[in-house]
């Protein structure tokens, strides 16, 4: 699994590819596990979070949507943000971008189950979708990949400028601008099928293990993580997006739930910041 | 001696026995939400209808009633009171039974993901009175985009 985190990118991008829908199929009566609005003029698949906001205005439960959500969270939790959707990867492209970076808060990740209990379930089901905080009248990925190509698209064709409306392109633009001084900002902020894929990171057959008998508490696996997570203190955290990076410290590895597990981590973060460990059998950076 | 070797065992097994409860929670825990999740993916796919109110174009034997033609010998006078007279009035029209392809309101079991389809598109819209109703006719394109 250590070559293939290498390769992560590749990976996003053949996802990409995937979710641009490259045979024309237009399945959009099947609901795909990524963020990726329907009104993208090359979306393959209905995106979750709008198929469960318009479910919630319907007042129907959305058994589909949510059986695809569920299995998949169930086989790897959040992995799916981490290796397939498509606006989290364009946001690891944009943190490639050597710009200062600074680190969110832990807490700052509850406010994504804000964003999907109150923005994706309540208010469409106590309002309906014509509500301003309907979820998708305000979503980033709706403006950057359906809104803003169909008025290019429609102005083209001599069909008027139909602009999107101010509140979703200045979250758009808040996004963007902070893109490139965090990292993820909106998987790590907002991201309601982040928030809901994360509850699958400790109940998933997909496990990160840690092994303490092994570690040597140097705080590489600190260092190596981009998005705040302390992998060597809880390594099946709620924010960890399984990019595996830490991976590449032998006391950290992929596994399943049906295999044995090693002795369970210390409590608490391990020292860190010594930078000392250069044992490169130890760490293969 | 007996009794501080029996506890000895006792917290041994209740140890072991907690380990193993942990780690049959560890499998059980997400091999069932897994197979919750298929089954509420089949249930939703395959099993699931939702009763939409469609408009659909339906051939129905109707009655109509034909204009006479405008220029039936009547208007120009020529009746029996020769040309230049007054001009008759036309004949009532006569019904006609026909087959026409009329609009009508049906109640259809919709399956779910027509419904995902439906809903990407704002094609499906709640009523005051709690049922569905298919914003457009059933044959049709319907709308192009999400209205949002």
């Amino acid at each position: 699994m250590k070559w293939l985190a290498r390769r992560r990118a590749w990976v996003q991008a053949a996802f990409l590819v995937v979710w641009l829908d490259p045979l024309m199929l237009r399945m959009h009566n099947v609901c795909g596990p990524v963020f990726h609005c329907y009104s993208c003029p090359l979306a393959a698949f209905a995106c979750p979070i709008g198929v469960l906001a318009n479910f919630s205005a319907l007042h129907l439960f959305p058994f589909a949507a949510l059986g695809v959500l569920v299995a998949i969270g169930a086989a790897v939790g959040n992995a799916v943000c981490g290796w397939a959707c498509p606006f989290g990867f364009m946001q690891d492209l944009a943190g490639r971008i050597p710009t200062p970076r600074f680190r969110l808060p832990a807490f700052a990740g509850y406010l994504r189950y804000v964003v999907l209990v109150g923005m994706v379930i309540a208010v469409p089901y106590l309002w309906g979708e014509a509500h301003a905080l309907f979820f998708c009248r305000l979503c980033p990925a709706g403006a950057l990949e359906g809104a803003i190509p169909n008025t290019v698209r429609m102005a083209r064709a001599g069909e008027g400028l139909h602009l999107p409306s101010t509140a979703k392109l200045v979250v758009l633009g808040a996004v963007l601008v902070t893109m490139l001084f965090t990292q993820r900002p909106w998987c790590t902020l907002l991201c309601p099928l982040g928030a809901i894929f994360s509850l699958f990171n400790r109940a998933s057959i997909m496990t990160i293990r840690f092994g303490a008998d092994t570690c040597r508490s140097c705080g590489q696996c600190d260092k190596m993580c981009r998005y705040g997570v302390l992998p060597n203190a809880n390594v099946n955290n709620s924010r960890c997006i399984r990019c595996l990076e830490c991976t590449r410290c032998k006391a950290i590895s992929v596994g399943t739930v049906f295999s044995p597990q090693p002795p369970d981590a210390p409590s608490g973060p391990a020292a860190m910041g010594c930078g000392t460990c250069g044992d490169t059998e130890h760490v293969s950076l | 001696m007996a009794g501080f070797r029996a506890s000895i065992q006792v917290a041994y097994r209740a140890d072991l026995g907690a380990g193993l409860m942990k780690r049959a929670m560890r499998v059980l825990v997400p091999s069932t939400l897994l197979v919750a999740g298929v089954c509420a993916l089949v249930y939703g796919n395959a099993v699931r209808h939702v009763p939409v109110l469609t408009e659909v174009m339906v051939e129905k034997d109707t009655i109509i009633l034909e204009r006479p033609p405008a220029n039936w010998p009547g208007n120009t006078g020529g009746g029996r009171f020769g040309p230049g007279g007054p001009a008759l009035p036309p004949p009532p029209p006569r019904p006609k039974r026909v087959k026409a392809q009329v609009a009508e309101e049906q109640l259809l079991p919709t399956r779910e993901p027509q419904l995902v389809r439906e809903v990407t598109v704002g094609g499906v819209a709640r009523q005051e009175d709690g049922s569905y109703k298919l914003t457009h006719r059933a044959g049709e394109a319907g709308p192009a985009l999400c209205p949002t």
